[in-house]
């Protein structure tokens, strides 16, 4: 509503302010116009004056021409004066009319004001309440609006929101982490590890990939300490070890420690520790690793020393010369030197190299001592060490560690004893001696074995043995071997031997003895079993039946070494099935038997009692993968069952005339074809079973006429039929015309189905 | 006190044992060029701004190009003296050519190249216009002499300035 008024309030100040511009372009050129014309009023003026002039001068003193100029001068002046008059007239006419359109805009302004007060009242009126309103929502929104800016270019300003971020993930990761302890008891898993353990594994494996040699001199100060305890233990044992080893030597000086071990009852392990662990450490220099500086030396008093910087740049030379001399990869470090009584051990840190000038013999443990100081370095000075350019003042607090460095022993005066035969003694030598026993009975039991598994290999056949030694705590064998004989690793093993304990390298190589001739033969022939193979005196005898593809291949083993022979008795399996089946069956002459792809085919006619006699030699042949694969007995006929049915089938067949008549009612050739059919067929299986056959022909009429008539028609009926016969390849000698037993006659309502002829069959 | 480690590289020859022999008063015997390739003498010296310096000077065995034992040797050094012997040109692009390598190797170090045997002027094969070329690279170019000591000190002290100023 209060849109509409604005507009229509708009358009109406839009008209006022043009008529406005208008009235104001036409005042402006009615002010040039009165510019102007006060001009010309300043001439009119001067005009006047001059007239003046003219009227005042004696007329008498001025030429005439001159007064006719000035006259005609006047008179334009005159005209163009009036013309000039005229307009001034106008003029005033037209600032009156002015006037009067300037009141009229003044009334109309003034009531157009009016208007639009009242409109604008009327509008404040109305949405006063509903202006009020909106500006009291729009202030609530304005806070919001700002408070929406300053997010949004929050959320917009990566930077701040990693500050911000940064300020509340600290919190976050405590908060989750105190979660942590009661989801673990709770056999959960813990979404804070869940979350970080991806991306850290992440972060140290791409660090390591990175840069493994800063993650490694980070791990420095904390590894080695690791790695010492770990192999504390292992070097404990190999200390005890060295010990007893010690103990079991015979030298010179170790006899003497003996002696004097015994004398004063301590033990002998204590003895060559007081004999042999004296050292003084002289000097200790730290070196800065890649410039070879001196950061720091301690040393002895009273100990000469010569130009310590020059010394521990001269280490790092003789360092790097011998490893780029004698190093294959470049990475392995000089560790110690030694110089008559003097040794040099060297420890490496990641930026600093420990030196320690010894005198006299040096135990291990100092090493340990040496690791710990520089880990110690390294891990309170680390970046110090790394950055250290000549300058050695702040590493001066590294001094402590340095003269924790600066050992010495003296070798303490031995204190004699009277007990020369202690029970400890006593009780360690006889631990030896059991030692010794144990060890003396197991190395001849571990003997016995060896010498039991190299007798049993060098008796296998397919196994020789060209060379056996025991070295280094192990069998080593060498020797030739039948890939055919027996496994020397099974044979090893009845003789409790590991793997580890015999070493073998055999050379395969072909046993000529029957015996692998044979079982390679079998394993390379792969015979069927159907085949025996023999194999006597370098001869191959081969018996059986086998496909041909095989027995081709079998006759070709005399290139196999160890044949010289081939005895083939073999037959292929076809053939071998068929003669099986023969000598089976013993079938007739009448019954063909036939094998392929080891499917036997029997067919042929035989008489009921030989057919029973087949069917069960049928059930004798052998069925197998490697003999029939199927019998096939359906073309094997009892052809005196067969005959019955043939002579069933005619004597039940009958063919008709016509009334009166010795011909055929007509449609009747499928019964002829197959009444001929039959009798042929009656005569091939008579012939089969050497029995004469006569077919009886009958012939019958429906009785109408005389019994004459009758008996004739019946006699020319049957006639007519074995014509037929004839005619088509049946001899006579097997037809024979036969009466009925009963002539009908004078009937007089004839039934057409009398009017046949009917076959029996004699033999 | 600050220590720097120097190197003097050189062709086979230029004279650099016989500048540090004129220098210091040696602690080790010159059969370590010979066997280790390398000798190592210390010398105290005053940088032009009054400030003490201890010089560790590794004189490595002549050699127109680095060797790896050599390559080992320049390892954390602060400073280098690059030294030809100006009776012999080809010294000249040895230096070079070392120079190259020592850099790629160190990256950039304050090193000041002698232009030794001064004394044999007769002799002397470096033309004036490769130096003043050297010294508008700005290069700071010396010509010594270890038979007069000629600059053998002001050499070893002003290379002390300029590893101060790094």
């Amino acid at each position: 509503m209060s849109l509409e008024k604005n507009i229509a309030l708009a358009k109406a100040l839009k008209s006022i302010r043009e008529f406005l511009v208008l009235q104001q372009a036409q005042l402006h050129a009615i002010e040039e116009r009165i510019v102007q014309l006060e001009q010309e009023q300043t001439h009119f003026d001067v005009l006047n004056i001059l007239e003046d002039r003219v009227d005042n001068l004696e007329l008498e003193h001025i030429p005439s021409d001159i007064i006719e100029n000035i006259e005609n001068n006047l008179e334009k002046s005159l005209t163009r004066l009036y013309l000039l008059e005229k307009q001034i007239e106008n003029l005033e006419s037209g600032q009156v009319r002015f006037d009067d359109i300037d009141r009229q805009i003044q009334s109309l302004l003034e009531s157009r004001q009016i208007l639009f007060d009242e409109i604008n009242n009327k509008i404040n009126e109305l949405e006063k309440n509903k202006l009020v309103k909106l500006e009291t929502r729009l202030s609530h929104f304005e806070p919001v609006l700002t408070r929406l800016g300053k997010l949004e270019k929050q959320i917009k300003n990566s930077e701040l929101m990693t500050q911000e971020l940064a300020k509340v993930l600290p919190h976050a990761i405590r908060q989750a982490t105190q979660h942590i302890t009661e989801q673990m008891k709770n056999e959960e898993k813990a979404g804070l590890t869940e979350s970080l353990q991806e991306p850290v594994e992440h972060c140290l494996r791409h660090s390591i990939h990175e840069d493994t040699r800063s993650f490694a001199n980070i791990l420095f100060p904390v590894m080695g300490p690791a790695i010492r305890r770990a192999i504390n233990e292992s070097l404990k044992n190999v200390v005890q070890s060295i010990n007893k080893t010690a103990e079991l030597s015979f030298s010179r000086k170790g006899l003497a420690w003996r002696v004097e071990a015994w004398r004063s009852g301590r033990s002998f392990s204590d003895i060559v520790l007081q004999n042999s662990l004296i050292y003084r450490v002289e000097q200790v220099f730290l070196i800065h690793r890649e410039s070879g500086l001196l950061i720091q030396h301690v040393h002895q008093k009273g100990v000469e020393i010569g130009d310590s910087d020059a010394v521990s740049a001269m280490f790092t030379a003789i360092q790097d010369f011998i490893r780029d001399s004698f190093s294959s990869n470049k990475t392995e470090e000089l560790s110690s030197v030694e110089i008559g009584d003097y040794t040099v051990w060297l420890e490496r840190g990641p930026y600093a190299v420990l030196a320690c000038v010894i005198r006299g013999v040096t135990p291990y443990h100092f090493r340990e001592i040496m690791r710990s100081s520089l880990e110690m370095m390294h891990a309170h000075y680390g970046l110090l060490l790394q950055n250290f350019e000549g300058d050695n003042v702040p590493l001066q607090p590294c001094l402590p560690w340095l003269e924790k460095t600066l050992q010495s022993k003296t070798k303490e005066e031995a204190k004699t004893s009277s007990h020369l035969l202690s029970p400890q003694l006593i009780g360690i030598f006889g631990i030896i001696l059991l030692g010794f026993l144990g060890w003396g009975y197991f190395h001849f039991e571990y003997q016995q074995r060896l010498t039991g598994y190299i007798n049993e290999l060098q008796k296998l056949p397919g196994i020789v043995i060209i060379f056996s030694e025991f070295d280094d705590g192990k069998l080593m064998i060498t020797g030739m071997r039948d890939p055919l004989a027996s496994e020397p690793q099974k044979i090893a093993q009845n003789y409790g031997l590991s793997p580890e304990e015999v070493e073998s390298v055999w050379t395969p190589y072909q046993d000529l003895t029957p015996q692998f001739v044979e079982q390679r033969l079998r394993q390379q022939l792969a015979p069927p079993s159907t085949v025996d193979i023999r194999l006597q005196d370098h001869i191959l005898y081969l018996e059986g039946y086998a496909s041909q593809n095989w027995i081709n291949r079998a006759t070709s083993a005399s290139l196999l070494p160890g044949v010289q022979v081939v005895s083939d008795e073999l037959l292929e399996t076809d053939q071998f099935l068929l003669f099986l089946a023969k000598k089976t069956l013993v079938p007739p002459e009448s019954v063909t038997l036939n094998v392929q792809e080891r499917l036997l085919q029997i067919t042929g006619y035989v008489d009921s009692m030989t057919f029973k006699l087949l069917e069960q030699g049928i059930q004798n042949l052998p069925q197998s993968p490697t003999e029939f694969a199927g019998i096939d007995s359906s073309g094997l006929i009892d052809a005196e069952r067969e005959r019955e049915q043939v002579i069933q089938r005619i004597e039940k067949m009958k063919l008709y005339f016509n009334q009166g008549m010795t011909q055929l009612v007509p449609e009747q050739k499928t019964t002829q074809q197959a009444l001929l059919k039959n009798v042929h067929k009656l005569l091939v299986l008579s012939q089969i079973l050497q029995q004469s056959v006569v077919l009886q022909i009958t012939g019958n009429t429906d009785g109408t006429g005389s019994k004459i008539l009758n008996q004739q028609l019946s006699q020319q009926r049957a006639e007519t039929i074995i014509n037929w016969l004839h005619q088509n390849g049946i001899e006579k000698r097997h037809l024979n015309v036969v009466p009925p037993t009963l002539i009908l006659f004078g009937k007089n309502e004839p039934n057409p189905s009398d009017r046949n002829v009917i076959f029996r069959i004699n033999y | 006190m600050i220590q720097k480690k120097i190197c003097m590289i050189g062709d086979f020859s230029v004279g650099k044992t016989s500048l540090v022999a004129r220098f210091v008063r040696q602690s080790f015997s010159d059969k370590y060029l010979t066997t280790v390739g390398v000798k190592i003498d210390t010398k105290l010296v005053k940088s032009t701004d009054g400030h003490d310096v201890k010089l560790i000077l590794w004189d490595i065995a002549g050699n127109d190009t680095l060797t790896t034992a050599a390559t080992s040797y320049l390892r954390g050094s602060a400073g280098f003296l690059l030294i030809i012997d100006g009776t012999r040109l080809p010294t000249w692009e040895s230096a070079l050519n070392l120079r190259e390598a020592v850099t790629k190797q160190l990256g950039e170090k304050p090193f000041i190249m002698l232009l030794n045997k001064a004394d044999l002027t007769e002799q002397w094969e470096i033309d004036q216009e490769l130096i003043d070329e050297k010294v508008q690279e700005g290069w700071i170019l010396l010509k010594t002499s270890a038979k007069t000591g000629l600059n053998v000190e002001e050499a070893f002290s002003e290379l002390a300035t300029q590893m101060l100023k790094v």
